[in-house]
């Protein structure tokens, strides 16, 4: 039998977070989740239409298109921040001078507001690179990336890779800290190069953090939202348009509430999906200590 | 245990009866109503540009009335603001609303009060009256005309004369002008498709001109389409492009407009709001409008209602909100706004005064003008994106067949 006192202190703890939690985000899912059987627009009278708005999520050109957008964006970011991130981790945790203040530095892009990061972006690749790209006579730099439908993508994979990575830093970094040292020492006394050394001591040591950190750029990189407002409003045309921004506009101004609830709710299931997937990928290649 | 559980529930429980009953009751900015003499106004008002002239009107407006607290509420992306208050039933008092896509749907949305029959009405321009109507779709008024914006041409006065321009009257001397410009080393256009709104000006007019509002009764009534119609318009559209010499694409309305008050066009293709941002950023540019010949034929302005102002059907204070409006809708108070917003008064008796759109006004004297097309496509149809879209090397076939297929998707 528990102590009857302890579980009153525990449940005053617990109870303000879950109250908060379920009337701020669960009740406005199952809301979003109830509209999306109805026509609401947002406002005014509704109906129950059934599953219709789940049937025509699949024939809304928009909505694949933003598919195709996101998915491309999430999966090449998600490759180039750990890959990024893990490099500076790496080279954080060893001994170079100032290490400690440069790791404050790498954190800093993730405690700045990504809209006022994508203005500045915005301003360097609109205005600041096709100057340079003028004055020298570089003709690939003379023009703005964003006002291509071929390159904007890749402004957005770029602002989005330097935000991220300041995080994925700080969670490899706190994976190798967690190696011992002697582990180095034993593998060096048998002959191991660095490379070997990373790649059979170092990298299966941190690999639940690789797991963590691929979970949650690829999940954050698929919600893409900011990066896409503060750089090119979805454009051009509808070449940048991600999920989430699509919802958004589409859902709130464009008077199809409804029908973007229903692509909301098919998108959570999408992004659990992908998680789990994941999680059980790479947590089947971890090593226990 | 169970005791505890139970208790759980019930909280959850009235945390949702809270959260339900949260809709209703919230009214925003006009609390205590009924008490005490002092009644709190809540004026929403979308432009942010005119925050300013509006706190001097409400200020002479309170010294009138003394009773009566004018509270101005104004948020970015107001659409969204006044679309997401309707889904929770808490409508302001007093409240602008831009005579677009968002108009209609709120009058449709019947919180609006009918104005019909009011009084006021007399005074109001009938073009406009008939424009908000056709937004709503409705025989009934549910708004107030206040002031009138218009698309045209934005030229650079200075630039002009040293070329010895002048100014064009149709179609084939507009592209004879923008050839002769283009031997210069002046750059005949600036466009700033990069913000795909910015291409709705050319488009509005060039498509308001060439097929009237005649058009749209006979698309829903399915008598022509798209496919039928706009292959000349988006041609038009498309000549227009390549007289830009800057990067189209790369450019946003702001960097539009910080160029051409630089002297960096001599013309851009843009509506009177841009006037303001552009002699902020140069006050000494001698800058004129003029309208934008579309066709050989006539051409007539393709002007729209900028600021409607529409009352709660079910406010609070029903009398003191008309007793505001009436107020703002004054000749001397719409002129007051018009001294520094550069828009015309859809109101008798207010006149835009500002010798840079002194070639404009003649339109407005004679009612000379046709609405803006977009705000008759559906809601959310994003015809600018699908322009820009076809401009960026699209082809036409595929723009008229998304232009329909969108309008039949959209307007079920």
């Amino acid at each position: 039998m528990m102590d009857k006192k302890n579980t009153r202190v525990y449940l005053m703890m617990v109870l303000p977070a879950l109250i908060l939690f379920f009337s701020f985000h669960t009740f406005p899912l199952m809301q979003g989740i109830f509209y999306s059987f109805t026509d609401y627009r947002g406002y005014g009278d509704w109906n129950f239409i059934g599953i219709e708005n789940y049937i025509n999520v699949f024939k809304d050109p928009r909505i694949l298109n933003s598919y195709q957008f996101t998915f491309k964006f999430a999966i090449i970011s998600t490759i180039l921040v750990n890959i990024i991130s893990l490099t500076i981790a790496l080279g954080l945790n060893s001994k170079v001078k100032f290490h400690k203040t440069l790791r404050g530095i790498y954190f800093m892009p993730n405690i700045l507001s990504i809209l006022i990061v994508g203005f500045v972006f915005k301003f360097i690749f609109s205005v600041f690179i096709p100057e340079i790209g003028q004055s020298f006579g570089i003709e690939g730099l003379a023009k703005s990336i964003l006002g291509d439908k071929d390159s904007a993508w890749i402004a957005i994979v770029i602002v989005g890779v330097w935000q991220a990575a300041a995080l994925n830093v700080i969670l490899y970094l706190s994976g190798l800290a967690t190696i011992p040292e002697d582990l180095y020492e034993a593998s060096g006394l048998d002959g191991a190069s660095k490379w070997q050394q990373f790649r059979h001591v170092t990298f299966p040591l941190i690999a639940p953090f690789f797991t963590i950190n691929m979970v949650l750029a690829m999940k954050n990189f698929l919600m893409v939202f900011d990066h896409v407002v503060a750089l090119t409003g979805g454009g051009p045309g509808r070449s940048t348009q991600s999920i989430s921004l699509l919802i958004y506009e589409d859902g709130f101004t464009g008077g199809q509430f409804a029908l973007q609830s229903a692509n909301a709710v098919i998108y959570f299931f999408v992004i659990v999906t992908i998680s789990i997937i994941q999680i059980r990928f790479l947590q089947k290649r971890e090593v226990q200590m | 245990m169970n005791k505890m559980l139970k208790g759980l529930i019930v909280m959850l429980l009235a945390v949702l009866v809270l959260a339900a009953c949260g809709d209703d009751t919230s009214d925003g900015g006009s609390s205590d109503s009924g008490s005490g003499d002092q009644v709190e106004l809540e004026f929403f008002q979308f432009k942010s540009e005119a925050v300013k002239e509006f706190d001097v009107l409400i200020e002479k407006f309170e010294a009138d009335n003394p009773n009566i607290t004018v509270v101005q509420n104004n948020s970015p992306d107001a659409d969204t603001v006044l679309f997401s208050r309707l889904s929770q039933n808490d409508i302001p008092d007093v409240m602008t609303i831009n005579g677009g896509v968002t108009f209609g749907e709120v009058a449709r949305a019947g919180v609006l009060k009918d104005l019909s029959d009011d009084a006021l009405l007399d005074t109001v321009t009938d073009e406009y009256e008939d424009m908000l109507k056709r937004l709503s779709g409705t025989e009934e008024l549910y708004a107030f005309p206040h002031s009138v914006n218009a698309n045209g041409v934005l030229y650079n006065k200075t630039i002009f004369n040293d070329l010895g321009l002048e100014i064009p009257t149709t179609w084939d001397d507009f592209i004879a002008l923008l050839d002769e410009i283009k031997t210069s080393d002046v750059n005949p256009l600036m466009s700033t498709y990069g913000e795909a709104w910015t291409v709705l000006p050319p488009l509005n007019t060039i498509a308001s001109n060439t097929h009237g509002m005649a058009f749209f009764d006979e698309l829903e009534a399915g008598n022509t389409s798209f496919t039928e119609v706009y292959g000349e318009i988006a041609e038009k559209v498309k000549t227009l492009l390549p007289y830009a010499e800057n990067d189209v694409f790369g450019y946003d309305y702001n960097m539009g407009n910080t160029a051409f008050a630089n002297g960096e066009a001599a013309m851009y293709m843009q509506g009177v709001w841009a006037l303001g941002p552009i002699l902020e950023a140069n006050p000494d540019l001698e800058v004129g409008v003029f309208p934008m010949p579309a066709t050989n034929d006539h051409n007539s302005i393709v002007s729209g209602v900028d600021v409607a102002i529409a009352m709660a059907k079910d406010g609070d204070h029903p009398e003191e909100a008309q007793k505001f409006v009436e107020f703002l809708l004054q000749p001397e108070n719409v002129e007051f706004y018009l001294e520094t917003q550069r828009m015309f008064a859809a109101v008798e008796g207010a006149e835009q005064t500002d010798p840079a759109l002194e070639e404009l006004q003649p339109y407005f004297e004679e009612g000379d003008v046709l609405p803006f097309s977009d705000h008759y496509y559906p809601q959310g149809y994003g015809v600018e994106i699908m322009f820009q879209d076809y401009l960026l090397g699209g082809e036409l076939d595929g723009l008229l067949s998304e232009m329909d297929s969108e309008y039949e998707r959209l307007s079920e």
